[in-house]
C-alpha cells in the first residue's frame, strides 16, 4: 500500500465529510487515474458525479500534484509514489 | 513537458498555462498585469479615490480580488511606493441558502480576509419582502436571475451610500462565458454587451471586472498560491448540474473549455462584437465585420467601372480581391443583408 495525502477544496470537501485533508493508503503502483477511480468507489458516497466521470476528472475541477499542475506531470498517467500530496480544488463555485 | 518556465527560464514551472509553464513569480506578475490593464484602462481605480469591491457569491474569485488588490496597492520591487492608491470598502451580500448563499460562514469569511488586508467591510441586507418573495420562486432559472438582480441592486445601491462610484464584482472570463450561454438560451441576450464588457455603466455607478481576461482555473490557481482559497465557500454543490439552464450551460462550456482552453475568453470576445449600430452595415465581402456608413464613414471598395460604392472593410480592402465591379456587386448580394441601393452616397462625396 501507497501512503498519500488527499486535499479537497473549493467545495469538493463536502463531498467527503467536511473533510479538507486526509491521510490513505491506497494500492501500489496506483497512476492519477486510477486514483480518481479509487476515490470515488471509496471516499465519497453520493454525488459521485460532481467529483468525476469514471476516471476521468469532472471538467472545472483543478488537480495538483504536489502543488505542482498535473498537466506538468502527466496528468492521468502520473504515477503515486509515497508521501504524495494530490490537491483536489473545484473552480466551479455557484452563486 | 518542459518543466522550466517559459517566461523567466530559470525557475522551475508549476502552473501550466496555454504558453507554457510559469513559476509562480511570472505567474503572479501576469495576473496583476491583466488586473491592472483592466483598472487602468477603464479608470476603476482611479488615485486616491474610494472602491467599493463586490464579495459575492464568497468564492475563491472574491477571495482572489481582494489579493490582488492588497498587492496593487503594495510597492513594486523597484519603488519605494505603489503607482497605485485608493481605499478600498468590501461588500457582501448575506444570503441564506435558499437563494444560493452561505449564510453567516461566507460572510464571516469574507469579512476575515478584508481585516486581513486593512480594507473596510459593509454588510449589505436584503429586505426581508424581497427574501420571501425570492423564496417564493420555484423556478430555478428564474430564482438565479432574479437573486442576481437583486444582489447587485443592492450592491449599487450601498456603493452609493458609501459614497462610491466604482464597484468591482469577482466574475471571471468562464463565470461570464456560462452567463452569455445561459441568457442566450433563456431569451435574454440583449443584456449580453453590457454584461461582457469590462466595465459598465449602472445607476451611476460603474461596474468593473478585474477578471474579465482570466479564466476560473487561472484565477483558483492564482488564489492557490496566494493562500486565499481556504477563505472561499463555495455554495457550488447544493444544486446538481442539470438542475437548472445555468448549470447546463456551465457544463457545456466546461467540457468545450477541456478540448479547447480558450473557449470562455472567445465567448466573450464574440458576444462583445454584439450591438446595435444604426450607423453600420455588413461587409459584403466577408460578412463578419462592421462597416460604418454616412457622414464621416469609411468608404473603401469602390467597384471598378462602376459609380456605386460597395463599402468592404479595411481587411478585405486590403485582400487582393481581383474582382471586377459586377463580381463585387455579386458578392455583396449574396452575402451581405443590406443591397447597395440601401446604400445611399453622401452628397458632399459624389461632388
Amino acid at each position: 500500500m501507497t501512503s498519500v495525502v488527499l486535499e479537497f477544496s473549493g467545495g469538493l470537501e463536502l463531498l467527503v465529510d467536511g473533510k479538507k485533508r486526509l491521510e490513505q493508503e491506497v494500492p501500489d503502483k496506483l497512476t492519477l487515474g486510477g486514483l480518481i477511480g479509487w476515490i470515488r468507489s471509496n471516499l465519497i458516497k453520493e454525488r459521485h458525479e460532481l467529483f468525476s466521470q469514471g476516471q476521468r476528472i469532472r471538467p472545472g475541477v483543478l488537480v495538483l500534484i504536489n502543488d505542482v499542475d498535473w498537466e506538468l506531470e502527466g496528468k492521468e498517467t502520473y504515477n503515486l509514489s509515497s508521501g504524495d500530496c494530490i490537491s483536489f480544488i473545484s473552480t466551479l463555485h455557484g452563486g | 513537458m518542459e518543466r522550466k518556465c517559459g517566461k523567466c527560464k530559470t525557475e522551475e514551472g508549476i502552473v501550466w498555462t496555454t504558453d507554457g509553464a510559469r513559476c509562480e513569480d511570472c505567474f503572479c506578475v501576469v495576473t496583476m498585469h491583466s488586473v491592472k490593464t483592466i483598472l487602468s484602462r477603464n479608470k476603476l481605480a482611479m488615485f486616491k479615490s474610494r472602491i467599493c469591491v463586490s464579495s459575492n457569491p464568497p468564492s475563491t474569485s472574491s477571495a482572489a480580488l481582494m489579493a490582488v488588490l492588497d498587492e496593487c496597492l503594495k510597492p513594486g520591487p523597484k519603488r519605494k511606493a505603489s503607482r497605485m492608491s485608493f481605499e478600498v470598502i468590501v461588500l457582501h451580500v448575506r444570503l441564506p441558502m435558499e437563494l444560493f448563499g452561505s449564510g453567516e460562514k461566507g460572510k464571516e469569511s469574507m469579512e476575515s480576509l478584508a481585516k486581513l488586508y486593512g480594507f473596510q467591510f459593509q454588510e449589505v441586507q436584503l429586505e426581508e419582502s424581497i427574501v420571501t418573495s425570492l423564496k417564493a420562486i420555484r423556478d430555478l432559472d428564474d430564482r438565479i436571475d432574479l437573486v442576481q438582480g437583486a444582489v447587485r441592486s443592492s450592491l449599487i445601491q450601498k456603493t452609493k451610500a458609501m459614497e462610491c462610484s466604482v464597484l468591482l464584482v469577482s466574475p471571471n472570463a468562464t463565470d461570464l462565458a456560462v452567463d452569455v450561454m445561459a441568457k442566450t438560451i433563456k431569451g435574454r441576450g440583449g443584456a449580453i454587451p453590457d454584461e461582457v464588457s469590462p466595465a459598465m455603466e449602472y445607476a451611476s455607478v460603474k461596474i468593473g471586472r478585474p477578471f474579465i481576461e482570466l479564466t476560473a482555473r487561472h484565477v483558483t490557481r492564482y488564489s492557490r498560491l496566494r493562500k486565499v482559497d481556504k477563505y472561499a465557500v463555495s455554495t457550488e454543490f447544493f444544486n446538481s448540474p442539470d438542475s437548472s439552464l445555468t448549470r447546463i450551460a456551465e457544463k457545456f462550456v466546461l467540457q468545450l473549455q477541456e478540448m479547447q482552453p480558450s473557449t470562455s475568453t472567445t465567448v466573450l470576445r464574440t458576444a462583445a462584437k454584439l450591438r446595435k449600430n444604426e450607423a453600420a452595415m455588413l461587409c459584403p465581402a466577408c460578412a463578419s465585420r462592421d462597416v460604418l456608413i454616412g457622414r464621416g464613414a469609411d468608404r473603401v471598395g469602390r467597384s471598378r467601372g462602376s459609380e456605386d460604392t460597395h463599402p468592404l472593410c479595411a481587411v478585405c480592402t486590403e485582400k487582393d480581391m481581383n474582382m471586377s465591379g459586377e463580381t463585387v456587386v455579386d458578392l455583396a448580394r449574396a452575402f451581405c443583408r443590406a443591397t447597395v441601393n440601401e446604400f445611399t452616397l453622401d452628397t458632399e462625396e459624389q461632388e
